[in-house]
């Protein structure tokens, strides 16, 4: 009798060849989703310098001009390069959600693992702060107070990110919970490991693939959520180049250039759909590894 | 019915070739990694994706069951043949009535029987396993205690009265007293039926208690098969030679343990070679030249090429584990490390209802001494320990260590100094440690807790893990790369870090394999007289504790029952619950079944 199995034990030791590793177990559909979202980053920083032609400059001679050489895209209603405002538009696309999406993590990682861990009255008063938010609409109230406070890009962030919490502190509150009944918090606990270094130096890091999945989807989120804003004129001053705004402005030649708007379309799709990809892969690879391969 | 064939690269198994005969009880032992399971999957055709049969046939009353489509396997499984699985929490669907799982085995055969008769059947059936309440069929698993699930699995297997039953390790996730009423019952059920019996396990003692005929599986092959009798009073290979050493005995206490160093390598590792020849005593260079074939020896068979030369040796070493020693009796002094006085707690059960897991426990441990807490699960065992160490507050009693109060009414949270003379080490070494953190990093965590100086550390990190036996550079390993007896090496240094007066060990063997057990409980042994560390050894296992305390409390329900001198209470038990647990040590035949 001989029994044989196609299937390699899982290498251990990856402290060599991190790279090729890399291109090896990664999907093409998250190679993809990399690539794009490299590119935009590039762009959103040093997008000026790599496309010299100013998003801002119009030819009110060539309105809503059909694409051509001399507009990749065509041109808006005011007759601006719409290439050149889709690039300039990576800044806001990738600034706004980053931010977002960061005061997600971190206040989650507070919250979440604080109240998983000490329990009690900080257990509870966090869990009810969560429910009150959770009932809450958080898009339709975005809406109302933005508009109330007058609008504006940073606005509508500082009011995403306070609206966002939430769902985050919910996630890392539990998966915190699952560890902290683990025998390797409690042998923490009898070592007499500080409570600040249980949560941060041993839990945080078990739960961080869960916390970069989070991370990204809070991030698609917050940028179909601002462009929703800048669609409805609560976003950037008019004029500043934005994806969400563009969508609305170009509505008015959608038969004329209609990549106008598609363009914009496109990009916020790209941009939310590849990062939401990098998220499940990492959180995919990885969230086994907090727990014991036997 | 016979299984045969040949060995492949990246292998499992090779060259296993087992014979089961009408009527027989066959026992497979190996250590995890000797594929043991995989062999029972692979007679049911139930292997997991990827796992492949790579040559060889099994035969089935002269049937190929390789030939057949997965349509017959169908009809043969449950049927003829039928596999029954270890984990009795996990084994049965938790949506259906424990009724539900026999009758759907019966109803699937030919010819019709009625719902009513099934049922009916179904609670004969449970009857005969000793489940006389007809009420239980209707029951859901939830409802069941471990030993009542495993009947119930053991009933739906048996539905179609098959001729062969495959149990792989059918009691390990039991409670002792309830390991020995299943495997007696095995063995009645079998004899009563006339069926053929396959029992995997990774306890010679269980095998020798229930097997005819013994297979020895290691690292993917077969390394002897014997009588149990016969393996038993000679092992004809140094590894069988190896287990039996690594199985400590109950009715004794062993001066010294031998033990088989390292652990079950990769069967692809040690192809082309004796399988064994590593961690042999005895290996010579022609082990290691070519696979040593199964050569009979007297009517059984073994692997290993140099038994004419080593056969007296093999013989001196297993009169070796005759030999007795007496436990240490200590002097002790009036004031002991430990005190536990007046120990209860008081959970909130369902509906509010109080539940008493532990009352009214006093127990000491002595400066030096080990000192053993032996009891089933929920006998409370686990909540004294963890009550000990601060991780749990009592109701009630007042706990002392090394001077300072861990607990008492009008001290509600723990001294830290008390942290200094009290550290556990935990049952599952593969969830104690966190899994993102190097051991090196986790060791100089906590020696930067007790004030070691930074130029320190290394020096001290070193020395902690050469007295576990681990080689200094596993500082830079991971715990998912480190084998479970290497990961309690390290979970024991690290208790180690605080220089403790007292270990608390719950259960720390029970997740180790037969060989790494022994490797462990030798280290606790020397660290014990290196060290002059007193232990609290918290076990099911009488065997284990017999090697290591000094001095044992019989927990039942909560409360001590009995308490002595580890030899006086083993020996000549008092207590009704001390004497039926001793009955129930396998190989010790004198429970009967209900």
């Amino acid at each position: 009798m001989a029994v044989t199995s196609a299937i390699r034990p899982a290498q251990t030791d990856r402290r060599f060849g991190l790279t090729l590793w890399l291109i090896r177990s990664v999907p093409a559909s998250v190679g993809i989703a990399l690539i794009v979202v490299t590119i935009l980053m590039v762009l959103a920083a040093v997008g000026e310098w790599l496309w010299p032609v100013s998003p801002n400059a119009q030819n009110l001679y060539l309105i809503a001009a059909k694409p051509g050489a001399a507009h990749w895209l065509g041109t808006d209603t005011l007759g601006r390069d719409v290439f050149a405002r889709v690039i300039a538009g990576a800044r806001s696309a990738v600034v706004g959600p980053l931010i977002i999406a960061a005061s997600g993590l971190v206040v989650s990682s507070l919250l979440g693992v604080g109240a998983a861990y000490l329990g009690g009255a900080v257990d509870n008063l966090t869990l009810r702060v969560v429910d009150i938010m959770l009932a809450l609409p958080g898009l339709l109230i975005a809406i109302v107070i933005v508009s109330l406070g007058g609008g504006g890009y940073w606005m509508a962030i500082l009011v995403l990110s306070i609206l966002n919490v939430q769902g985050d502190i919910r996630i890392v509150r539990g998966a915190a919970l699952d560890q902290k009944s683990l025998p390797y918090i409690e042998a923490a606990r009898i070592l007499g490991i500080p409570r600040w270094r249980i949560m941060f130096m041993h839990i945080l890091p078990n739960i961080s693939a869960i916390l970069v999945a989070d991370f990204a989807l809070d991030f698609a989120l917050a940028l179909v959520a601002l462009s929703g804003l800048a669609f409805l004129g609560l976003g950037a001053q008019p004029g500043t180049p934005e994806w969400g705004t563009m969508l609305s402005d170009n509505e008015a030649i959608l038969f004329t250039n209609p990549l106008g708007s598609l363009a914009p379309a496109a990009a916020i799709v790209l941009l939310a759909v590849s990062v939401n990809l990098i998220g499940d892969w990492i959180f995919d690879r990885y969230a086994g590894r907090g727990r014991f391969i036997r | 019915m016979s299984y045969s064939g040949r060995g492949t690269p990246r292998t499992i198994l090779s060259g296993v070739d087992l014979v089961v005969g009408r009527g027989e009880t066959v026992g497979i032992v190996g250590e995890s990694g000797s594929g043991k399971s995989i062999l029972a999957k692979t007679v049911m055709r139930l292997l997991p994706a990827g796992v492949e049969v790579g040559g060889g046939s099994i035969h089935y009353d002269g049937q190929d069951l390789g030939a057949l489509s997965e349509r017959e396997m169908r009809s043969y499984r449950g049927a003829r043949l039928t596999l029954m699985f270890q984990d009795p929490f996990t084994m049965l669907n938790p949506l259906l009535a424990c009724g539900k799982h026999i009758t759907e085995g019966m109803r699937a055969g030919p010819g019709h029987i009625s719902r009513t008769e099934a049922w009916r059947q179904a609670q004969a059936r449970l009857a005969e396993l000793g489940i006389t309440d007809p009420d239980v069929a209707y029951r859901y698993p939830f409802q069941l205690s471990g030993g009542m699930r495993q009947r119930v699995a053991l009933a739906a297997a048996l539905a179609r009265d098959p001729d062969l039953l495959i149990a792989d390790e059918p009691s390990t996730a039991l409670d002792v007293t309830t390991q020995a009423e299943i495997l007696d019952l095995l063995r009645s059920i079998q004899i009563k039926r006339r069926m053929s019996l396959v029992l995997i396990t990774h306890d010679l003692r269980v095998a020798f208690s229930v097997c005819d005929r013994i297979y020895v599986l290691y690292a993917g092959a077969v390394l002897e098969v014997a009588s149990s009798a016969e393996l038993e009073a000679e092992p004809l290979h140094p590894y069988t030679l190896g287990l039996l050493q690594s199985e400590p005995p109950a009715d004794r206490r062993l001066r010294e343990l031998r033990v088989i160093e390292g652990g079950v390598p990769a069967p692809d590792d040690v192809a082309g070679q004796c399988r064994f020849a590593a961690r042999c005593r005895w290996a010579a260079p022609e082990c290691l030249n070519g696979e040593p074939v199964l050569a009979s020896v007297g009517g059984r068979e073994t692997a290993c090429i140099r038994l004419d030369a080593i056969r007296d040796d093999l013989r001196y070493e297993r009169a070796l584990i005759q030999q007795k020693a007496l436990p240490e009796t200590m002097k002790l002094d009036s004031e002991p490390l430990v005190s536990i006085t007046g120990l209860s707690m008081v959970f909130r059960g369902r509906q509010g209802r109080p539940v008493r897991a532990v009352s009214g426990v006093t127990l000491n441990v002595g400066h030096g001494e080990a000192v053993g807490l032996v009891g089933e699960s929920g006998s409370g065992k686990t909540t004294i320990a963890r009550c000990l160490v601060g991780l749990e507050k009592p109701t009630d009693g007042v706990i002392t260590a090394g001077g300072y109060t861990v607990f008492a009414p009008s001290h509600q949270t723990i001294d830290r100094r008390a942290r200094r003379v009290v550290q556990m080490v935990f049952q599952d070494p593969f969830s104690s440690l966190d899994p993102r953190q190097r051991v090196g990093d986790a060791l100089s965590e906590c020696l930067r807790l007790y004030g070691a100086q930074e130029h320190d550390l290394k020096p001290r990190i070193t020395e902690l893990l050469r007295s576990v036996g681990l080689p200094a550079d596993y500082t830079r390993r991971l715990p998912a790369t480190l084998s479970g007896g290497e990961r309690q090496r390290v979970a024991i240094a690290r208790a180690l870090t605080a220089e403790p007066q007292l270990l608390v060990c719950d259960e720390p063997l029970s997740a180790l394999d037969v060989s790494v057990q022994a490797q462990v409980l030798t280290l606790l042994r020397r660290l014990r007289t290196e060290l002059g560390l007193s232990y609290l050894f918290i076990t099911h296992d009488l065997a284990v504790v017999r090697q290591i305390v000094d001095r044992i409390y019989v927990l039942y329900r909560g409360e001590i029952v009995e308490e002595g001198p580890v030899d006086e209470v083993l020996d000549a038990p008092r207590h009704e619950y001390t004497k039926r647990l001793i009955a129930s040590i396998p190989g010790s035949h004198s429970v009967t079944v209900a």
